[in-house]
């Protein structure tokens, strides 16, 4: 508290707005931090921007500043076949890959290792995202699959989407 | 050279030394502060450079394989962006760690934080957590280039501080994440890490204990990482060295006790700790007379 004291000091002697905005942000991730275990709105907001399911682009962009290592449970299940809910299980079935990841678990499909493994044959398939926290548990399902469109030239071409889709209970 | 030259016009010609001390030499509570600045740009670079080649590698996997959603804006989704990204946040980090007047140091860090900003949201690298501590760092660095010239006692202890802020909202945002049933059990670091992470201190395990046994360090081992991430949430409440030194101890013990590719997100940490033990040397007027 002493320091906190000297910091607020020394920036007024120095006129030392910067600064302080800075403390502020980083005061208001603290709390946001803090809040997380007992809040379930922010829970399901912190699952849903690892999901790549915020509400807004720019919503998700402006809690990119929170730190988001080795937090949450996350599992993942990939499968060349659409899955229900039931068929994800810590052990499933033969054809069906799971996985716990530390943070992000979009990344399965989204970051480079993930596209390599899994998707650089066929180029299809379907990602089950589950993340838990404390009571909050959200699941989200992604199709991948290899899209066929005209180009501006007129000709074919395709493309890798992948795209949220409803889990079948 | 002109553009250098004051005009002499009406003035006595300038001497030598005035002009060295108008154009060249560095203002004393500016020099006195700088290599706190050279410190954290040079743990930047190694932050960025540690897994160079891994990004080479994804960056030739985005161009083979293209993956479009409709979450990111499509310039986000660009390997090309990424890449302009990367480079233009070397450039800046660069910049930091060799530019000498105020003006080119802000805009260093600036552009260092752009690019950081643009590899933090891209689709291609958000979840590379490098990029999240290279951007606070960046912060950090930007609002200290801009305070280049304040006193430099006042600006150190303010920059400590903000240093150790910084260091305990990412170790408690580590610590919180993790308060989960499956951390608390180990069954998570089990699954990433003891079953079958390649990694000589998981090897070990591997090779020495059976399965239940390792089920049973996996859950000590998380709940060590919990507690003390938890107590690293409160360092800034710690005198600065004190608070320093326990955080490069921290941030050592998590990448040694992982694996060293988080050296990437840990290096620019532990140099932003390594700034905060900076001690200004400044010769003040009364004694340098």
């Amino acid at each position: 508290m002493k320091r906190l004291l000297e910091f607020i000091s020394a920036s007024r002697a120095d006129r030392d707005g910067h600064g302080f905005m800075l403390l502020s942000g980083i005061c208001i991730i603290a709390v946001w931090l803090l809040a997380l275990p007992f809040s379930p709105t922010i829970q399901r907001v912190t699952i849903e921007r690892f999901h790549l399911r915020s509400g807004s682009f720019l919503g998700w962009v402006l809690q990119q500043p929170i730190p988001p290592m080795y937090n949450l449970e996350n599992r993942i299940w990939f499968s060349k076949q659409p899955l229900k809910h039931s068929d994800l299980v810590d052990h499933p079935r033969d054809g069906v890959e799971t996985l716990m990841l530390n943070h992000f678990p979009a990344r399965a499909a989204t970051c480079a290792d993930g596209r390599w493994s899994r998707l650089r044959y066929d180029q299809e398939g379907w990602l089950y995202l589950r993340s838990r926290y404390q009571e909050s548990e959200q699941v989200t399902a992604y199709r991948i699959e290899n899209v066929l469109f005209i180009n501006k030239e007129g000709g074919e071409s395709s493309a890798m989407w992948m795209a949220a889709v409803e889990l079948e209970r | 050279m002109n553009a250098l030259m004051p005009s002499t016009r009406g003035s006595f010609p300038a001497t030598s030394r005035d002009l060295r001390e108008k154009y060249v030499a560095i203002p004393q509570d500016v020099a006195a502060s700088l290599p706190a600045l050279r410190i954290v740009a040079v743990a930047l670079l190694i932050s960025l450079l540690w897994k160079l080649q891994y990004f080479v590698w994804f960056t030739q996997i985005y161009f083979d394989l293209p993956l479009n959603d409709s979450f990111f804006p499509s310039w986000l989704q660009s390997t090309e962006v990424l890449i302009a990204a990367y480079g233009l946040t070397l450039l800046g980090v660069g910049l930091l760690a060799l530019g000498r007047s105020k003006r080119l140091l802000v805009w260093a860090a600036a552009t260092a934080l752009i690019g950081l900003t643009v590899l933090c949201v891209h689709q291609q690298s958000y979840n590379d957590v490098t990029f999240f501590t290279c951007w606070w760092t960046t912060m950090w660095c930007l609002w200290f280039v801009c305070r280049l010239g304040d006193d430099a006692e006042s600006l150190m202890v303010r920059s400590a501080f903000l240093i150790h802020v910084i260091l305990s909202m990412i170790l408690l945002g580590g610590s919180v994440g993790k308060w989960t049933p499956g951390y608390w059990s180990g069954e998570v670091f089990y699954d990433i890490y003891f079953s079958s992470r390649n990694y000589w201190l998981f090897n070990s395990l591997r090779a020495a204990f059976d399965e239940p046994a390792l089920q049973t360090i996996s859950c000590a081992y998380s709940r060590f990482v919990i507690v003390v991430e938890g107590c690293g949430g409160l360092i800034w409440l710690l005198p600065t060295r004190w608070a320093s030194f326990l955080a490069i101890g921290l941030l050592c013990n998590i990448g040694l006790m992982s694996n060293t590719l988080l050296f990437s997100v840990l290096a620019c940490l532990i140099g932003l700790a390594l700034a905060a033990l900076h001690q200004p040397n400044v010769v003040t007027n009364d004694s340098a007379k």
